[in-house]
């Protein structure tokens, strides 16, 4: 059944994938900023995104999941001033079945922005999860918390990039804990081809009122970037990441972890994407990291103190037309002795549209 | 009125009452009502008798975005009259890649026909049962070539639910004029790893001709014959073994090109389709009733009337010989769409995806 489910579900990928015509991307991870409206008009912003992810894990360290179905936003961006934009509308996520509850939730978004400089306050559109590398934050979030509610600030401009957020995922009451994660990723560009690279990721369960568990998971580090030209565009990045999980009941590992991540990006035609990613860990745990990473199991029983975790993929965005792009993306993974693949493919469809713009004044 | 309907309500309308003034590129309003009656006289030991009423009422906007995509977004709603009034209100919503021969579709994907599935394969009535279908679609039509793949996802895997999907399709390759080659393959599956539950597939491919083409008095006149084989690893059921097959034909006639006669004979072993009319099975509806060699006879009349702008309507009567047990069922079916174009001016784009009022 592996065979079957993956191999329909790549064959598709990869028809569309080869009929579509290709176009430059930019690197994933990169700082972006959030979307704007001209000065002073009003601007009614949607989004339709169509997504399917297989993973074929049987491993103690990463959920088998298959996610497929359509997510749609749709929210008005009121430029306020020159330097404050305002966002109201909906998200609504619908799951590829028969019965499913669609899940709406509301945007509500405080917008201040100026040259380089973000601060969004309300509704986060996180885009490739504020920059942070796959140990730190699951790229099945992407899909399965596309909105998060909290604050950003973003700097983007010669000197540094930076992505930095706090994500309010659950409010404190008598039967739940307060449950919210924050961190970011920076990069700063020093010499030429060489950019250093920050990240660091927190997980705080918790709450003073009521008594309950009150636990933190905190996952950082630092990395370098190199860019060159081998076999095409190239970059690679290494980091130094360390993790620290404290007050968890039941815990099986050690307080402090660390691990080395590396990964290599290829792109020969600037229309390909082909990387390969080589983990060693010890002790690493970040809560809402890709579990492959980590020494603990999906069962928060098994343990394996010392890791070592390999992906090799291919990736391939296409622009089809008027902002509709496609992306697909195939990888085969090394969980320590054993092996999968897994595949994800993503169609983006946007329309925006100028509801009211002021009219320039005639003299 | 439930909290999901009314959630799925809401949603609905927010695409639904997306001002139909500001909208991309070229616009069009799709509707679509359809009303059936769909009786089946069995009581015997393979499917019980079933008498469906009910409407059916699609709408949703079709955007392009261009040459090459579209989009769908709107709902589809079915009230079937003996269950209570219940409405039923599924989304619309799809992503269509297409060129002059292909297209690629995501999110609902198009079952007309059942993707043009033999009975033994899929189950006729899921035209009115499972009228909507979520997942992806590979389809192509070039001259002499007809193809139709997809992968259907029907319940996801949750506390107590496994995930369920089917997925195959249907490949046609004209030789001449008169005669074609066709295969098909129909997959199901039930299972899941989140939530541990029990996995069982069935696969069942089906390979055969047809030929074609109009005869003094009869009319137009077909034959259909197809080798079908299914497969039950780890079914529902143990009590038959692993592999059937079985031989399918179906002859039919138009004389006078009044409606259309024809008959159907099916002579099979051990086989044994999941989503496949049930009276083609080797599996009773009680698990311990099984019938290793099984014959069914279908005669059966049917007048097909399509007008202007896609009006359907469809009638059918149909006697069944299932072993030895005799049954009368029918149909009837009228579809009346109504599609509306909406004039929309284009904003020129400064940017990609742009419209304007």
């Amino acid at each position: 059944m592996r065979i079957y489910k993956s191999c329909l579900l790549i064959l598709f990928a990869v028809g569309v994938t080869v009929m579509a015509q290709a176009q430059s991307i930019d690197w994933m991870g990169q700082t972006t900023l959030a979307p704007i409206a001209d000065k002073g008009a009003v601007e009614w912003k949607n989004q339709f995104t169509f997504y399917g992810d297989n993973n074929e894990f049987f491993e103690p360290f990463r959920v088998r999941e298959t996610l497929l179905g359509q997510q749609f936003n749709s929210f008005l961006d009121a430029s306020v001033n020159k330097d404050v934009d305002f966002w109201a509308g909906a998200f609504a996520d619908h799951q590829s079945a028969q019965a499913v509850t669609t899940n709406v939730q509301p945007i509500f978004s405080f917008v201040y922005h100026e040259g380089g400089s973000q601060f969004v306050f309300g509704t986060l559109l996180p885009i490739y999860r504020h920059g942070l590398i796959e140990p730190m934050e699951s790229t099945a979030l992407e899909i399965t918390r596309p909105i998060e509610y909290g604050m950003e600030f973003i700097q983007k401009d010669n000197f540094i990039n930076l992505d930095s957020f706090l994500d309010w995922q659950q409010i404190l009451t008598d039967v739940n804990r307060e449950i919210f994660d924050y961190g970011g990723s920076a990069r700063l560009p020093i010499w030429n081809d060489i950019t250093v690279l920050g990240q660091l990721h927190g997980y705080h369960v918790g709450g003073e009122q009521y008594n309950g568990a009150v636990w933190n998971n905190l996952a950082g580090g630092m990395g370098l970037e190199v860019d060159g030209n081998i076999l095409g565009a190239s970059t690679l990045e290494v980091y130094g990441l360390g993790s620290k999980t404290t007050d968890l009941v039941g815990y099986p590992g050690a307080t402090y972890g660390c691990g080395l991540y590396t990964k290599l990006l290829v792109c020969p035609d600037h229309q390909w994407q082909f990387f390969g990613i080589s983990w060693v860990g010890q002790d690493f745990m970040s809560q809402e990291g890709d579990g492959n990473y980590n020494s603990v199991g999906t069962d928060g029983v098994t343990y394996e103190p010392s890791r070592t975790y390999e992906e090799l993929g291919v990736r391939r965005f296409v622009e089809i037309e008027n902002g509709a792009t496609f992306d697909f993306e195939l990888r085969s993974h090394w969980i320590d002795a054993s092996w999968a693949n897994s595949f994800r493919i993503m169609a983006f469809v946007p329309f925006d549209v100028t509801v009211d713009k002021p009219k320039e004044k005639t003299n | 009125m439930t909290r999901k309907v009314f959630l799925v309500v809401a949603y609905f309308c927010s695409i639904f009452l997306l001002p139909v003034l500001v909208l991309a590129n070229d616009f069009e309003l799709e509707n679509k009502f359809t009303l059936y009656g769909d009786v089946e006289g069995f009581n015997g030991p393979y499917r019980q008798s079933t008498t469906l009423l009910g409407q059916e009422f699609q709408s949703f906007f079709n955007i392009s975005k261009g040459n090459h995509v579209s989009l769908g977004a709107g709902f589809f709603a079915a009230d079937q009259e003996q269950k209570n009034n219940q409405f039923n209100v599924n989304p619309i919503i799809s992503f269509k890649y297409y060129t002059d021969t292909t297209q690629f579709i995501l999110g609902n994907i198009e079952n007309q026909n059942q993707h043009g599935y033999l009975e033994p394969l899929e189950d006729t009535l899921l035209e009115f049962t499972r009228p909507i279908e979520y997942g992806l679609q590979w389809k192509e039509a070039a001259d002499g070539f007809h193809s139709d793949w997809f992968l259907d996802w029907q319940f996801i895997n949750v506390v107590d639910q496994p995930e369920v999907f089917d997925y195959g399709g249907v490949t046609k390759v004209d030789v001449d004029e008169h005669f074609s080659l066709e295969a098909q393959f129909h997959g199901y599956h039930e299972g899941g790893r989140i939530f541990f539950v029990l996995v069982f597939n069935n696969y069942v491919p089906a390979i055969g001709f047809r030929l074609h083409g109009p005869l003094p008095i009869l009319g137009e006149s077909s034959l259909a014959v197809f080798g079908v084989v299914s497969c039950d690893f780890v079914g529902q059921y143990v009590t038959g073994p692993d592999w059937g097959n079985g031989l399918y034909a179906r002859v039919g006639v138009t004389p006078w090109g009044l409606c259309e006669l024809y008959a159907i004979m099916w002579n099979a072993q051990n086989f044994f389709s999941q989503e496949g009319d049930p009276n083609y099975n080797s599996q009773g509806l009680n698990p311990t009733y099984y019938q290793a060699n099984r014959t069914y006879e279908e005669v059966g009349l049917k007048k097909l009337i399509t007008g202007d702008k896609g009006f359907l309507f469809d009638a059918e009567i149909k006697s069944e010989w299932a072993d030895s047990t005799w049954a009368l069922s029918g149909k009837l079916v009228g579809t009346v769409p109504f599609d509306l174009d909406i004039p929309i001016k284009e904003k020129k784009k400064d940017g990609s995806g742009n419209a304007n009022l």
